[in-house]
């Protein structure tokens, strides 16, 4: 069923997202709005947008309402991050009388909170990590034995890998909690322990949810995002070599019976920790559309954009949606500016030289231009660029030629140590686990310059040939003040 | 132009490069390369090499400060030419800013003797921290930035001059 879509979504965001959200709402014929910060002043998303206005902050609600209001738009979209899980803008945005493209608060609100989710999915059968939260040292002592080893013993304090212990065996358990507790105690001034499963060499794998507001809720394939760094996803697929049709199945009735749990509407997303053994347990829910879902529009078919827009004007879900039939693979690289050398240390500058790569089953989702500023103050991704193959090895390999032809000047960025990432034997081999980065490449370095690329240090720069008539080079000179250098769509002479 | 010394992530590079006539000659301490050259519109280039000049790559370069950025038609890579100071000693690493930041604190003076590793200049970037730390044992002779200052990637925050640079001369 199709219903009227908004005349003017305001995309609240910046960045490849907001270019992406706003590409398919002027493909269902709905008007853009923008919002920006000081800092995105010419970015792409406002140069797309039909209105704009300027705002203090992408986490100003206040600010992005009263925006809403003076573009005329009838719907917010978040895209991802910012105000995205925000509660309370979904509350405001509704309470202002305009459409929301998002999930309920509640859900988010449920979601968003660890307890309060992980009391939700128990409750709807969802596996979660089984342990056993605080009691005595005998009460843990007899909750592992259940539980089985190996196990930790965490801090409720702790966090970010600090005041954990690994236990391998029920000998000396409560002694290794008394410690832990003490430590605890030292540490964090609270000595509560509690303990849960270990999971060994997991994996990460998501399963892609789609609910509408008529009783439909699927899953739509699961992505694996296993290979990070700082926890932070870089090399994404669709489907995950680990997961065979049976565990799917098994999968995706986990994801949506977790999405019903919380009368889940829209796109969402359930993590899952995925064990050697097949074993799942529930991480988090992403109340939200996911970075990496260009992989799952690529095997779908889907454009999850659209169907966003459609569920949340109240229409049902497509029939491809609602039995998805997945085709081929879908590997995603996020190209960021970051010198994979030195620990990807964010990288900021201009980038002087772009080209971004094309061809057959490539996609970019990109929101940079020549010229443009990698700055400080936002997340210094330059783009994502996916490609889809029947199989996974040529989705890989699309990928390894793709990011071969990616010319970004200017800047350090991860192309390289992404092209190890993929041609590496255990990648392509579908060997992940969330540590792969420390295991397999943690003594990467970037490749030797070429001869061709030491001989070209002699050749005239850009830079230096926009002074004799090049129109090349920066682009940031003011072409009403400049000399003869500015050439509308003038080259090197 | 003579002989170049440009660092890498991978190393330091010994070269001779010259552009004469359309042709582009390296010479390394492994010899002479040389490639036919022909500027295309967008700026990029079309390198040929090989017996017949049927080895050809697409070349994109850029530079901004002292580094060029080139892609070679497989991959990017960037070289920074390694200044030459103090009396012809070269200073092993370079002063500048690893990315655009602003001056936390500037820990030492012009004239100061500093020591190897001594760190001179406390910059924030990315809400991290970066030391910027002299590559020689030597003399502070530039600090060209202030506590505040906004300072771009690749920009000079500080000059040292190698102790027994005379030696050197």
């Amino acid at each position: 069923m199709s219903a009227p879509l908004p005349r003017r979504v305001l995309v609240a965001n910046r960045g490849e997202i907001a270019l992406r959200v706003a590409r398919s709402c002027r493909a269902a014929g709905v008007d853009v709005a923008a919002v920006f910060t000081e800092h995105d002043r010419e970015a792409p998303h406002v140069l797309g947008a039909s209105r704009a206005r300027a705002v203090d902050s992408y986490l100003d609600s206040a600010a992005i309402l009263e925006a809403a209001k003076a573009l005329e738009a009838d719907a917010i979209h978040p895209g991802y991050g910012f105000l995205a899980e925000n509660p309370d803008f979904a509350r405001a945005v509704k309470a202002a009388g305009l459409t929301w493209i998002g999930p309920p608060a509640e859900a988010m609100e449920t979601m968003g909170s660890k307890t309060a989710a992980r009391a939700a999915m128990e409750a709807a059968g969802v596996p979660v990590v089984p342990g056993c939260p605080a009691g005595t040292p005998k009460e843990l002592a007899a909750a592992a034995e259940s539980v089985g080893f190996p196990l930790l013993i965490k801090a409720s304090a702790g966090g970010g890998g600090k005041g954990m212990t690994r236990v391998d065996s029920p000998e000396g358990f409560e002694r290794v909690v008394r410690q832990t507790a003490a430590e605890a105690e030292r540490a964090f001034g609270d000595g509560t322990v509690y303990l849960e499963k270990l999971v060994e060499r997991p994996r990460h794998v998501e399963i892609q949810v789609f609910a509408d507001t008529h009783g439909h809720c699927v899953s739509l394939g699961e992505r694996e995002c296993s290979i990070q760094r700082r926890h932070q996803k870089i090399v994404e697929e669709s489907p995950s070599p680990a997961v065979d049709a049976d565990l799917r199945l098994k999968l995706g009735e986990a994801a949506v019976a977790a999405a019903k749990a919380v009368a889940y509407e829209g796109a969402g997303t359930i993590e899952f920790l995925l064990g050697a053994d097949g074993s799942f347990y529930f991480l988090e829910m992403n109340t939200r559309l996911q970075v990496e879902h260009p992989v799952t529009e690529w095997v779908t078919g889907l454009d999850l954009v659209r169907m966003q827009l459609e569920v949340a004007c109240g229409g049902t879900l497509p029939a491809e949606a609602l039995e998805p039939r997945l085709q081929g693979w879908s590997i995603e690289c996020r190209v960021y500016a970051e010198d994979p050398a030195a620990g990807h240390l964010p990288q900021a500058g201009r980038v002087l030289v772009l080209r971004e790569p094309s061809g057959p089953g490539i996609r970019i989702d990109s929101a940079m231009r020549e010229g443009l500023e990698v700055s400080v103050h936002y997340d210094p991704l330059i783009a994502k660029l996916s490609t889809w193959g029947r199989s996974r090895r040529e989705a890989a390999e699309r990928m390894d030629e793709a990011l071969s032809r990616y010319v970004v000047l200017g800047l350090k960025t991860n192309i390289d140590h992404l092209r190890s990432v993929v041609m590496h034997e255990a990648f392509l081999a579908g060997d992940l686990t969330t540590a792969f980065l420390d295991e397999h490449l943690a003594d990467w370095a970037a490749p030797p310059p070429s001869e061709a690329a030491l001989a070209a240090t002699a050749l005239p720069t850009r830079a230096a040939a926009s002074g004799t008539g090049g129109g090349g080079g920066r682009r940031i000179a003011d072409p009403w003040q400049s000399g003869s250098g500015f050439r509308i769509g003038g080259g090197a002479s | 132009m003579s002989g170049r010394s440009l660092k890498s992530a991978a190393g330091t590079h010994e070269v001779e490069a010259r552009l004469e006539g359309g042709r582009l000659t390296l010479r390394t301490e492994d010899g002479a390369t040389s490639f036919e050259v022909e500027p295309l519109l967008d700026g990029s280039w079309l390198l040929r090499s090989g017996e017949n000049g049927d080895e050809v790559r697409h070349v994109h370069v850029a530079k901004s400060g002292g580094t060029w950025w080139i892609h070679d038609g497989r991959s990017a890579c960037a070289l920074e030419e390694v200044v030459l100071r103090g009396g012809g000693a070269a200073a092993e690493g370079s002063l500048t800013a690893p990315m655009t930041g602003t001056v936390q604190e500037v820990l030492v003076a012009v004239g100061d003797t500093v020591t190897k590793g001594q760190p001179l200049v406390l910059m924030s970037a990315m809400k991290m921290q970066v030391e910027i730390k002299s590559p020689v044992d030597g003399t502070v002779t530039a600090l060209p930035h202030a506590v505040g200052d906004q300072v771009d990637g690749g920009e000079e925050v500080a000059a040292v001059e190698p102790a027994g640079g005379g030696d050197a001369a």
